[in-house]
């Protein structure tokens, strides 16, 4: 067991070691000079005081001192100052997760639990009108692309029925209320009890269950309740065109396993022991069906803070996609860098915690 | 004498698309108080199928089965009329009065809950089969209890170290080992009839001898009834009895499993006998029934057999043939008398 989770330690130390080491050269093959976020305001031809910026940070060493000086800095949180925004890409890039977490976070909870919903009670009537509908549905969903769902949802809700804002996390001139310290103290205690939960009813559900409910509940205390509700209101939009698309893809994800499972031989052996039917659906059919799931999900978590380029683009939503797109747009390569730095860590890091995870809920995946 | 399960003219008919496909055509069967009685035949005779229906357990939408009678005594003597019980009523009986293992012990358990659990779980939810025997009332069982009760079945079926195995995954066992799984689980109860369904196809030949034994010996304690269902006359010889020989849904010859095996009145029967291979024939080939059996869609006018019977005649292949009883306590599904045919 500890050699399983050694193994996908250091495979991961590895993997993210060899993607810093990409991410600091490909802007130095990508630009004729990577020292240019530095010239701020220094015009082209002040040859003498470009030269001294590059010497000031260190351009003109060799490359592998430049490396070296790389890897220090990231290890200081030190991703140097935004070329756009002029302020350290550190704090830019931390002040727009909240907004993607807003549409990615709410939109995947939604979805897993409608999808969860709609995919059991589909999966238990195959082959009947409920199962013809979600797959006749679900051909048409996947096949309209996200962007164009988004135009035309923006032309029905905001245009010719105007209800709702299609730019924007909140209205012009507005700026959101935030207190930190009641923040902190409500996760803080909502961690605690996760962890005195686990601890004394040795289930490590807790974990996964109060500890987001505690962020949620958190943010509601932090934040005051018409910013929220403004918030929601510009959010109606871009949340349901992400949930549409992806609650019909978990709903037919989770009926396909459950129709999978529901033929397997050790259903056949809980209801010879005379199982009441529930208890075969929840404990034998729905814990073997939602292992896909939860591969699933694992997955996508990382996305969660990327957010979605294409939705934040449409709605002028101020998330991280967005900003990845302004800093590609604009040559800013230290936030663009910063930016696919933290997509990787945090890819890297939630593939290991599931894979980390899966285990609790399989057992089989040890022997792989 | 009321038998334990008494099946008469049981028919079972699965829907596929807009047609029906007859799985098995009229059987009777029955088992007696202890009796050990087994159901012999090729893949796809129905064997399986008639053992699943004993039990309620075809799937409810598309398989359809019809049967004049179809009874099972309980411990208490009284005679449950399974055709009209309903799926509530089914949920006592199974594990409790009438139990099933099944023939391949890898796939037949949960592969992620421990097979502790899943033993527990016959004693939490048959909580008046284990608590009501010393006359007190039925009482629900904690989840400590219920584990106690667990290891001691365990033991009961030769598993050793039950308390490291009760903490396993089915995967960190061997064939053998889960196979007594299934059987500490289907014995539970101490039901009045285990139905085997091929329990030893999956398993390499020291380890069937085992777990034939172990199936003997519970039956010995307990006083089951078995029915055991088989493509092994090897098996058929070890445990059973009385033997029904099936073919395409019907069963084609009945009687004693030293009568049968000995003295075979059916064609079919004697067919099958001839392709088990001897220690110490010398023969260039293994004996075989010519083709395939037929698919349930497609059996053959007349006699089922007709098509692959090296004594097929006109009749045969005109109308089927009844249940006749040439010999009194047997019974063959054939035109002729077994002198008639063996002088051919």
């Amino acid at each position: 067991m500890k050699r399983y989770y050694a193994q996908k330690l250091i495979s991961a130390v590895f993997v993210l070691f060899i993607i810093i080491t990409l991410n600091f050269f490909l802007p130095r093959m990508m630009f004729d000079d990577p020292a240019q976020p530095y010239y701020a305001g220094v015009p082209e031809d002040a040859y003498a005081l470009r030269q001294e910026i590059r010497e000031a940070n260190g351009f003109n060493d060799p490359l592998i001192v430049q490396y070296g000086a790389y890897l220090g800095r990231l290890f200081t949180l030190n991703f140097g100052t935004s070329y756009i925004y002029k302020e350290p890409v550190f704090q830019v890039m931390f002040s727009r997760i909240p907004w993607s977490l807003v549409i990615t976070l709410t939109s995947m909870v939604v979805s897993v639990i409608v999808g969860i919903l709609i995919g059991a009670y589909v999966g238990k009537r195959r082959e009947m009108t409920a199962d013809k509908v979600l797959l006749g549905f679900s051909t048409v969903t996947t096949a309209i692309p996200s962007f164009w769902l988004a135009l035309v949802s923006i032309m029905l809700l905001a245009f010719i029925i105007p209800i709702f804002p299609y730019r924007g996390a909140m209205t012009p001139g507005y700026t959101l209320g935030f207190h930190t310290i009641p923040f902190l103290v409500v996760f803080l205690l909502f961690i605690a009890a996760a962890i005195a939960l686990r601890i004394i009813l040795r289930k490590s559900i807790f974990l996964f269950t109060v500890i987001p409910a505690g962020l949620l509940v958190a943010l509601l205390v932090a934040v005051p309740p018409a910013d929220v509700l403004d918030v929601l209101y510009h959010a109606a939009l871009p949340l349901i065109v992400v949930i549409f698309g992806s609650c019909i893809s978990y709903s037919l994800l989770v009926r396909n396993s459950m129709i999978a499972v529901t033929s397997e031989d050790y259903i056949l052996t809980a209801r010879a022991k005379g199982l009441p039917p529930r208890v075969v659906l929840y404990k034998h059919t729905f814990r073997n069906a939602l292992l896909p799931l939860i591969t699933n999900v694992g997955m996508s978590l990382s996305g969660l803070i990327g957010g979605s380029v294409l939705i934040e683009k449409i709605f002028s939503w101020p998330g991280m996609g967005q900003l990845l797109l302004e800093a590609t747009n604009n040559g800013d390569y230290l936030l663009s860098q910063a930016i696919l730095l933290l997509f990787a860590i945090l890819t890297i890091t939630f593939n290991l915690i599931t894979d980390l995870v899966y285990h609790k809920f399989d057992p089989r995946v040890t022997r792989a | 004498m009321q038998p334990v399960l008494d099946i008469h003219g049981l028919k079972v008919l699965f829907r596929v698309g807009n047609t029906y496909i007859r799985a098995v055509e009229g059987v009777d069967i029955t088992v007696g108080e202890g009796e050990s009685v087994a159901i012999v035949g090729e893949s796809g005779c129905g064997k399986s199928v008639t053992g699943l229906a004993c039990m309620k357990l075809l799937a409810q939408q598309n398989a359809v089965y019809t049967a004049k009678k179809m009874t099972l005594q309980t411990k208490d003597g009284h005679v449950h009329d399974l055709l009209s019980e309903s799926e509530n009523g089914m949920l006592a009986l199974r594990a409790e009065q009438i139990a099933m293992i099944f023939q391949d012990p890898s796939t037949f358990l949960n592969p992620v809950m421990t097979v502790g659990e899943q033993m527990d779980e016959v004693f939490l939810y048959h909580p008046g089969a284990v608590t009501q025997e010393d006359g007190k009332a039925a009482h629900k069982l904690s989840r400590d209890e219920a584990k106690r009760l667990s290891l001691e079945q365990f033991r009961r079926v030769g598993i050793p170290d039950p308390e490291m195995r009760y903490k396993q995954f089915p995967h960190e066992l061997s064939g053998g080992l889960k196979q007594r799984i299934l059987i500490a689980m289907a014995t539970a109860c101490k039901p009045r009839l285990l139905i085997a369904d091929e329990p030893t196809t999956a398993l390499d030949v020291t380890i069937q001898a085992q777990i034939l034994d172990l199936i003997t010996t519970l039956r010995r304690e307990s006083g089951m009834s078995l029915l055991m269902i088989t493509h092994d006359l090897g098996v058929v010889r070890a445990v059973a009895e009385r033997c029904y020989v099936m073919y395409c849904g019907k069963i084609v010859e009945h009687g004693y499993v030293r009568d049968i095996l000995e003295h075979p009145l059916h064609p079919y029967t004697k067919a099958l006998i001839d392709t088990v291979p001897g220690l110490d024939d010398r023969v260039e080939r293994f004996v075989q029934i010519p083709h395939n059996v037929p698919h349930p869609s497609q059996k053959p006018s007349g006699c089922f057999f007709s098509n692959r019977c090296a004594f097929c005649t006109g009749i045969c292949q005109s109308a089927m043939p009844p249940l006749r009883e040439p010999v009194p306590g047997r019974q063959t599904r054939c035109w002729f008398d077994k002198e008639e045919l063996w002088e051919k």
